[in-house]
């Protein structure tokens, strides 16, 4: 059985399109530890692609 | 100092399978209750950047090579090894359980998008089928849910789980995220690309560690 790291570079479109779903996943999917996430607010890379996405995730992040 | 964590798995605490991680920190395993949790330790807190997201993903993808990890939303800090221990211990059914569901499976993500330049299928896009004009005849929302359905249709069959979400906006109708086994991670692609919708097209992306499928968001 191949692991998912062996499979399918193919599925992974390039890098700036992936970046919505990576954005989507790391932000608000995933295990909870605590619900307290602090970020760096320096130098935030606000990406034009979904910036309502990023935003609310920030604020709700912000406000955890 | 704090500890920021990638990813939890199962079994004896496995080497991490790269070295450094975010901020360039070297990586660690800590095991508690049967379970290791991937760390690195840091002195403030990550930067948001697209970089340092890419490289947290990196680190978690590798780590798939050892067996199922549950990937941990970025960001998600501990003071210190018991601090985390003890997350471990409180949390073991919980995460074992996850652990079972995921195992031996990926995540991919479909999204699709209206063709047509004004992002509306109806001025910009010339129906070629009776399906296709019927769907350019109705509202924003009544679109995307006849898209995600034909999705449906054509894809659910290929996965453990799905999770879609159609905000119906112009530019994004429909989201979904597929848990798909790792052998039929290829079909399922190859499904997605034979896949034609009029009107619509299809962005796949991963395979990513089961965001979607693990945590809050688990039983959307």
């Amino acid at each position: 059985m191949s692991s998912p790291a062996d499979v399918l570079p193919r599925a992974r479109a390039a890098r700036d399109v992936a970046l919505i779903d990576l954005l989507d996943r790391l932000l608000q999917g995933g295990i909870v530890i605590h619900g307290e996430i602090t970020l760096a607010a320096a130098d935030v890379d606000l990406v034009a692609l979904d910036l309502s996405l990023v935003v609310a995730a920030i604020d709700k992040l912000a406000g955890s | 100092m704090s500890l920021l964590l990638y990813a939890i798995g199962d079994g004896v605490a496995s080497a991490p399978r790269v070295r450094t991680g975010v901020g360039s920190r070297p990586l660690r395993s800590i095991g508690g209750s049967g379970l290791t949790a991937l760390v690195s330790e840091h002195d403030v807190p990550p930067a948001l950047d697209e970089d340092t997201l890419w490289t947290f993903e990196r680190v978690v993808e590798a780590q798939m090579e050892s067996g199922p990890v549950l990937p941990v939303r970025f960001g998600s800090l501990v003071s210190d090894v018991p601090a985390l221990q003890r997350v471990l211990r409180e949390r073991h059914r919980e995460l074992t359980a996850q652990l079972d569901r995921i195992r031996g499976a990926a995540e991919l993500s479909v999204r699709a998008v209206w063709s047509s330049a004004e992002a509306d299928p109806a001025p910009g896009c010339t129906p070629h089928t009776g399906t296709a004009y019927l769907m350019a005849r109705l509202g924003p929302q009544r679109r995307a849910r006849a898209l995600s359905e034909r999705m449906r249709d054509a894809l659910d069959d290929l996965a453990r789980e799905t999770r879609y979400r159609v905000p119906g906006r112009p530019d994004a109708p429909v989201s979904a995220a597929f848990l798909v086994g790792v052998d039929d991670v290829e079909m399922f692609v190859d499904r997605v690309e034979s896949l034609r919708i009029d009107c619509a097209e299809l962005i796949c992306t991963g395979p990513w560690p089961a965001y979607s499928f693990v945590g809050a968001r688990s039983s959307g």
